[in-house]
């Protein structure tokens, strides 16, 4: 029954379809970054050498003010309250108070923002703020007025360069306040000014240390956790479609009735189709996992760990699968409606919008990220968080399978249904007793 | 005149035992736009955010349902064997849908703009043509597979792909408004008839050839 309830997902559409998104998004998005990462350096080579963190106030402060003056002209301040995407707009009154930070870290009178901002509202044109690239960021910003508001202010450029007797203590504390201000988890929150605004370019010495360091400290973890991360976020959310599709499918073709019949245990029958569901949709990932892993040893040479993708698909992958199907299952068995698609495309959206893509695996999160080769330190440091959240949906997965068996049980003896719309189905049969 | 006649019940009816779920998980939806975006004082391209990243998922809900009554075979016979034309019906559940995602998509529209917004006709038309087009993959998926589940699954994908690979995807491309570009939309609202047009054909041809 296992290998039919296999072929049956086989030769499916939502199946072959799930199949040809992960393929395209393996090529597209890891593939590509395999590559380049696992790529030894190039002298000279003009596409740069990425950038790295570096917690410089000569760097941050410049950055930040201009980030929070192109914020303020255009009342669009973006934030992330419970690690969801927020474009927050604040009220007249608080604006007139980020103009104050904004005059407090620049010198430059707080009536002169207000203007600014009141003139980039009412023009068609838009403000251009020139922030040169980051290494020329401690040389300052340059705000360029558009010709439309060069009348009001007088002059066609606006220095907005940080004030010099400004200490660092003095500026985060202002950062601290327009972070207050827009709602909490803004670009100025203290804790985040580094990774917004400390970027720096590396140059080719300091990416040639950090692909040694990579090499060393194990290519193949490296490459198992990136595909970890691009995979994991599709696995999560595609195998809700295929457990709508195989319960609805028997609704819709009107063998739900035969199959209530039948003398087969709800047990066995739940038991073999999730775990046939779950085990076609590895069947993909590992299939991604091996070309991973031939791709490591044709990008690098490296031999040593290219099995990580498959322990990584094991640990990392197949519980996100696991509890998207399990979802899918137990609420269109409860529902006898495609209902899971909307919740679990809701809960995988929150949860894609929240944490930081660099690594963050702790609380519930249900698709944990870690979208680069780098940061080996803080995965290893990590690793218990992450057994933990993986180990919790697995046993979450196993409870929702058990509550969709027993609410399988009850369906066949007629005793539960629950509809979004209530209505008489043909299938209802009295209780035994 | 005559074509219209029954049409009241008709729409009354797939309003109740169709639309209706899919109606209440509209509304939710719009409940919990403001929760993600701001949704107050914005200028028409920041307005864009929510109607475009958010509102538009309306369409999905509720165009791709609109053939998944007949997918089930015990109606699908019973359909046969009225003696109304199914044409008409489809056609009529047709238009509902569509008035309904315009009537969401106004009264957000509506809301936004009572918050202070700028709300610009062409934010409404586009939007609206974003989420027909949405709901017309919806349709034709869900039309070719005979399955809902793979109905919602063609216009969700598509949908993330947009935020991946949305500059590849040329004039078809659904967020555009929020870069300050309405010249896609005409291209989505065709599309949008294209698809739901031939959802409409592969439909009716299947209950024709039964």
């Amino acid at each position: 029954m296992f290998f039919k309830e296999c072929k049956k997902i086989l030769f499916s559409i939502p199946y072959i379809l799930i199949a040809v998104i992960l393929l395209i998004f393996f090529y597209t998005e890891f593939y590509s970054d395999l590559g380049n990462d696992l790529s030894a350096p190039r002298p000279n080579d003009p596409e740069g050498y990425g950038y790295y963190v570096e917690n410089d106030p000569k760097l941050i402060m410049p950055a930040a003010t201009a980030m929070l003056f192109e914020e303020f002209l255009s009342n669009s301040y973006i934030a992330y309250p419970m690690g969801i995407y927020k474009n927050v707009t604040l009220s007249d009154s608080d604006q007139v108070q980020v103009a104050e930070i904004l005059s407090e870290i620049t010198g430059i009178p707080k009536k002169d923002f207000s203007a600014a901002e009141e003139k980039e509202r009412t023009s068609s044109d838009t403000a251009v703020i020139d922030a040169g690239t980051t290494a020329e960021a401690e040389n300052g910003y340059t705000y360029t007025i558009p010709d439309s508001l060069t009348e009001a202010n007088g002059t066609d450029t606006l220095d907005i360069s940080v004030r010099e007797d400004l200490s660092y203590e003095k500026f985060i504390k202002l950062m601290d306040r327009a972070d207050e201000i827009i709602g909490g988890e803004s670009y100025y929150e203290r804790t985040s000014l580094a990774d917004h605004f400390g970027m720096m370019e590396q140059d080719y010495e300091q990416a040639l240390a950090e692909y040694e360091e990579l090499m060393e400290s194990g290519a193949g973890m490296a490459a198992a956790r990136l595909f970890s991360d691009y995979i994991g976020i599709f696995t999560t959310l595609l195998p809700v479609f295929l457990a709508v599709w195989l319960i609805m499918k028997d609704r819709t073709s009107r063998i739900n009735e035969l199959i209530y019949a039948r003398q087969i245990s709800s047990w066995k029958l739940i038991g073999v189709r999730y775990s046939a569901l779950v085990c076609m949709v590895m069947l993909v990932v590992f299939v991604l996992a091996g070309i991973s892993a031939v791709s490591i040893y044709s990008f690098c040479g490296a031999i040593d760990g290219l099995y990580m993708p498959f322990l990584f698909a094991l640990g990392w992958i197949m519980p996100g699968g696991m509890i998207s199907a399990a979802v899918g299952m137990v609420l269109t068995v409860l529902t006898s409606s495609p209902a899971a698609i909307a919740v679990l495309v809701l809960w995988w959206f929150l949860s894609l919008s929240m944490g930081n893509i660099g690594g963050s695996y702790g609380g519930l999160t249900l698709i944990p990220r870690h979208n680069t080769m780098q940061n080996k330190v803080y995965f290893i440091e990590n690793l218990g968080t992450l057994a933990v959240n993986r180990s919790f949906y697995i046993a979450l997965s196993v409870v929702l399978v058990l509550l969709t068996i027993y609410l399988f049980e009850q369906k066949r003896r007629g005793r539960f249904y629950v509809s979004i719309i209530k209505r008489r189905t043909n299938h209802q049969i009295e209780p035994e007793e | 005149m005559s074509a219209l006649s029954n049409a009241a019940p008709i729409i009354k009816s797939n309003l109740k035992n169709n639309l209706f779920p899919h109606l209440v998980l509209t509304l939710l939806l719009l409940l919990l736009t403001p929760v993600i975006f701001s949704i107050s004082n914005l200028n028409a391209r920041a307005a864009a955010g929510p109607m475009e990243a958010f509102v538009v998922l309306s369409g999905v809900l509720l165009l791709t349902p609109l053939y998944y009554p007949e997918q089930k075979d015990a109606i699908s016979e019973t359909v046969e064997a009225k003696y109304i034309s199914h044409l008409k019906v489809m056609f009529l559940r047709f238009l509902t849908a569509w008035i309904l995602t315009a009537l969401v998509i106004v009264v957000f529209a509506g809301i936004m703009h009572y918050c202070g917004s700028t709300i610009i006709g062409k934010l409404i038309l586009g939007t609206f043509a974003s989420a027909v087009f949405l709901g017309g993959l919806g349709m034709l998926a869900s039309g070719i597979s005979k399955n809902i589940a793979v109905g919602y699954m063609i216009p969700i994908i598509y949908y993330t792909f947009n935020f991946a690979i949305g500059s590849k995807l040329g004039n078809f491309y659904l967020f555009s408004l929020m870069r300050d570009s309405f010249s896609e939309k005409p291209w989505l609202m065709a599309g949008s008839i294209v698809l739901a047009a031939a959802a409409f054909y592969i439909q009716y041809f299947r209950m024709k050839t039964r």
